[in-house]
């Protein structure tokens, strides 16, 4: 059996729509300074020996975005190694370094400065491919509006119920001191907000956000050293669908159900109904909540408008944190979820702690229309 | 070169137009004599004569303070931009003897040549006609098409479509359909230059006999190339699709590196300094990477020095956006600043005229701009002080 991996410790700096007064560098000093700060681990032999980063060529203007950030992830001189796809990997990527023996102790730092382009929806739009999908238009924003449609035609979910996903994020946004800019919203402002790709509305869609987030990883016996309060990583599952959304259907969930079943068999659990106490999913757009919610397994299939309307994510504690849909970078919203639940197994949430809570999912999407999922199911140690 | 029978462009044909392509900014102060021995069939000697402005070509080799030697094919394809000048010079198909700084500038002297158009003809385009037959287009039809091209190059032509099978005759043969048209509108609209229904409906184009046949005719053969053969050659089934990736960005220069560059504006450089090992970092950034502990520790250098490591670059890559390159060759150096140590060094260049004095240890100074914005274009350059 491969020893087990914790995390030890989890910083943040705060999300913003505009961070213009720092540079990527500085949001990545915040979070490896707080790391060090808890843990007091350091870059010698003893301390952490490969650093993990998170960070997108496009966003941020840079061939090889995560040279030009060793300085502040200690990589000089040592290992580095980038996380390109959604952040929630650089778990997984840590979680085997680990395992296999190599290294002890791996620190995460990711940062994404969405504000830095003109337009977040122009650098997803180079996502696509410049014959077919660029031409016509898609960037993430428009290929959520066309899966939003196919979820909305097989789960019946309606304008009201969106707003309600949105108005539930505000208010548990405006407890969680990462979101200084958050707002709590009413159901009328959120019903009359602009329609973007329908049936999204700009309020049904993150808003744009500046920030980093990392965490410290360590192997079993070496946690001692740097926590008390260590959170054990049970399982990791991920999968990837077609990149050409034609080939999908966009209502299937089909890489979700995927990801989760193999990150479940992992972490060992049979009924994902009733195993979470913390449940952080990447709600980029509202629709995506209760279909994520579908996928996971978590709720039955087709049954997210009801879950939505009977209250369900309050009962399943979703996205206590204000979930991406308060604001979370586009690279960095699954490996925010998983700080977050990570947050609360650890007991330091403050205002936003649910009482006991023992073990959490979190889960990470990227790509157009949920490409690509990632799960990570943690646990109290 | 598709024209066998007389290349379009020929060494004579550089040389003798470079008088007419003079750029006079590029020249401008420019006193020297540059000599050229191309070689093989088609070369000759030729001596161009900057004189502060104005420019002389000719024949013959006339007391040059640089030379080069080149095959005439060679000299041809740097002219046209197939052979990059520079890879010539390095793989030995070019050679220069002389002073050797002058040719960076000689490659500002000149606008671009442009080979002599080829003179199309309405008789190579009928001549051409049968080797153009696209089978596809001329499928099923069985028609004589009259052509009646007046003007000096004009003439009378019939094609005859049978099945697939196209003969193109001179005169007219019991056409079913006759086209009347000058013949610079013919041409015109056989390289696409005007549009054949706008010719048609403007009048430049009459149509006597049965219209309906003219429709399919667009489609008998594959585009008409002048004789010089310089069009680009693309397969039928690749398209190359052109596209500049534009994202307009503002970047943030962070409180660490605002302050280097506020301070250019005072003519400052700053270093900043690590508490732990007292290295200094050039530009200042906010950690040590060293010691991993923020570098919160401000010094002012230089702004004299001397050159650490000098570095001529001969190309230079163009801006994404603009497509516009930096002027080439450059000194592109470290410099160790007065009050820097071992490889504590600022990147900058040598002022272009230093060039020849470039060398580690050489004493220099910051020129800087008069409108300082708080960039590192701030320093113009660094010069020698003699």
């Amino acid at each position: 059996m491969a020893r087990k991996v914790g995390i030890c410790a989890i910083a943040q700096t705060t999300y913003e729509k505009n961070k213009w007064g720092a540079r990527f560098q500085e949001m990545a000093l915040e979070v490896l300074e707080s790391i060090q700060q808890q843990t007091g681990v350091d870059f010698s032999e003893t301390g952490i020996t490969m650093s993990i980063s998170v960070s997108d060529d496009v966003f941020d203007a840079r061939t090889i975005s995560d040279n030009a950030m060793t300085d502040v992830l200690g990589a000089h001189l040592g290992c580095e190694e980038k996380i390109a796809q959604e952040g929630i990997q650089a778990l997984y990527y840590g979680l085997a370094a680990i395992q296999s023996g190599h290294e002890d102790v791996v620190l995460i730092v990711g940062h994404c400065k969405e504000s830095q382009g003109k337009s977040r929806n122009m650098v997803t739009h180079l996502a696509f491919d410049p014959f077919f999908t660029r031409p016509v238009g898609l960037d993430f924003c428009a290929a959520a509006g066309l899966q939003a449609q196919a979820y909305a035609m097989k789960s019946g979910i309606g304008d009201e119920e969106l707003a309600r996903i949105v108005v539930r994020s505000s208010e548990n946004a405006v407890k969680n001191p990462m979101l200084p800019e958050a707002k709590k919203l009413t159901m009328k402002e959120v019903m009359a907000s602009p329609m973007i790709a329908d049936p999204i509305r700009a309020l049904h869609a993150y808003p744009v956000s500046d920030g980093a987030v990392g965490m410290l990883l360590v192997a079993e016996d070496r946690v001692k050293e740097f926590t008390d309060t260590p959170v054990w990583i049970k399982g990791v599952g991920n999968c990837m669908d077609s990149f050409f959304m034609g080939d999908r259907n966009l209502a299937s969930n089909f890489a979700l159900k995927k990801a989760a079943q193999i990150a479940y068999k992992r972490a060992g659990i049979d009924n994902p109904g009733k195993a979470f106490d913390i449940i952080e999913v990447s709600d980029q757009y509202a629709y995506q909540q209760p279909m994520w919610m579908e996928g996971l397994g978590i709720i039955d299939d087709g049954k997210g408008n009801e879950w939505i309307k009977k209250d369900g994510p309050q009962k399943n504690n979703v996205n206590i944190s204000g979930g991406t849909l308060a604001g979370s970078p586009l690279l960095l919203g699954g490996l925010v979820r998983a700080a977050e639940a990570a947050i609360q197994l650890k007991g330091e949430a403050g205002d936003r702690q649910v009482a006991n809570a023992k073990t959490a999912l979190a889960h990470g999407v990227m790509g157009p229309a949920g490409q690509f999922h990632s799960i990570a199911v943690l646990e109290r140690g | 070169m598709d024209n066998k029978d007389k290349p379009l462009v020929t060494v004579a044909d550089i040389f003798g137009t470079m008088e007419s392509r003079v750029n006079p900014e590029g020249v401008q102060g420019v006193t020297a004599n540059y000599g050229y021995i191309i070689t093989g069939e088609g070369g000759g000697e030729w001596t161009v004569s900057v004189n502060n402005g104005d420019v002389e070509v000719k024949n013959g080799i006339h007391k040059p303070q640089v030379t080069t030697t080149c095959a005439a094919e060679d000299w041809i394809a740097i002219t046209l931009g197939k052979l990059d000048g520079m890879s010539a010079f390095t793989s030995g198909k070019l050679k220069v003897e002389g002073d050797l700084g002058l040719l960076g500038k000689a490659a500002k002297f000149f606008h671009k040549y442009t080979p002599p158009v080829p003179e199309v003809t309405v008789a190579d385009i009928f001549g051409t006609m049968e080797s153009r037959v696209n089978p596809d287009g001329v499928k099923g039809i069985t028609a004589n098409y009259g052509y009646v091209i007046t003007g000096d190059g004009g003439g009378e032509w019939t094609v005859c479509v049978a099945d697939g099978t196209v003969k193109v005759k001179e005169g007219l043969h019991d056409p079913k359909v006759t086209t009347t048209c000058q013949d610079e509108d013919w041409i015109a609209i056989t390289l696409g230059k005007l549009d054949g229904m706008t010719a048609f409906s403007s009048g430049k184009l009459k149509v006597d006999g049965d219209l309906g046949l003219l429709g399919p005719a667009t489609k008998f053969f594959k585009k008409y190339v002048p004789a010089s053969g310089m069009e680009e050659e693309v397969g039928e089934e690749l398209i190359v699709l052109k596209q500049i990736l534009s994202l307009p960005q503002k970047f943030s220069t962070g409180k660490v590196m605002g302050k280097f560059l506020n301070a250019l504006k005072d003519k400052k450089i700053l270093a900043n300094k690590c508490p732990k090992c007292g290295r200094l970092q050039l530009p200042p950034r906010e950690v040590c990477a060293i010691c991993v502990v923020r570098a919160d520790q401000w010094v002012e250098v230089g702004p004299e020095g001397s050159i650490a490591t000098p570095d001529i670059a001969y190309y230079a890559s163009p801006d994404p956006l603009t497509g516009e390159s930096r002027e080439t060759p450059y000194c592109s150096a470290h410099f160790l600043l007065d009050g820097c140590k071992d490889h504590e060094t600022l990147w900058h260049e040598l002022k272009d005229e230093d060039l020849p004095k470039a060398k580690k240890g050489v004493r220099v100074r910051p020129v800087w701009n008069e409108e300082r914005i708080g960039a590192i274009t701030d320093i113009k350059y660094f010069e020698v002080i003699d």
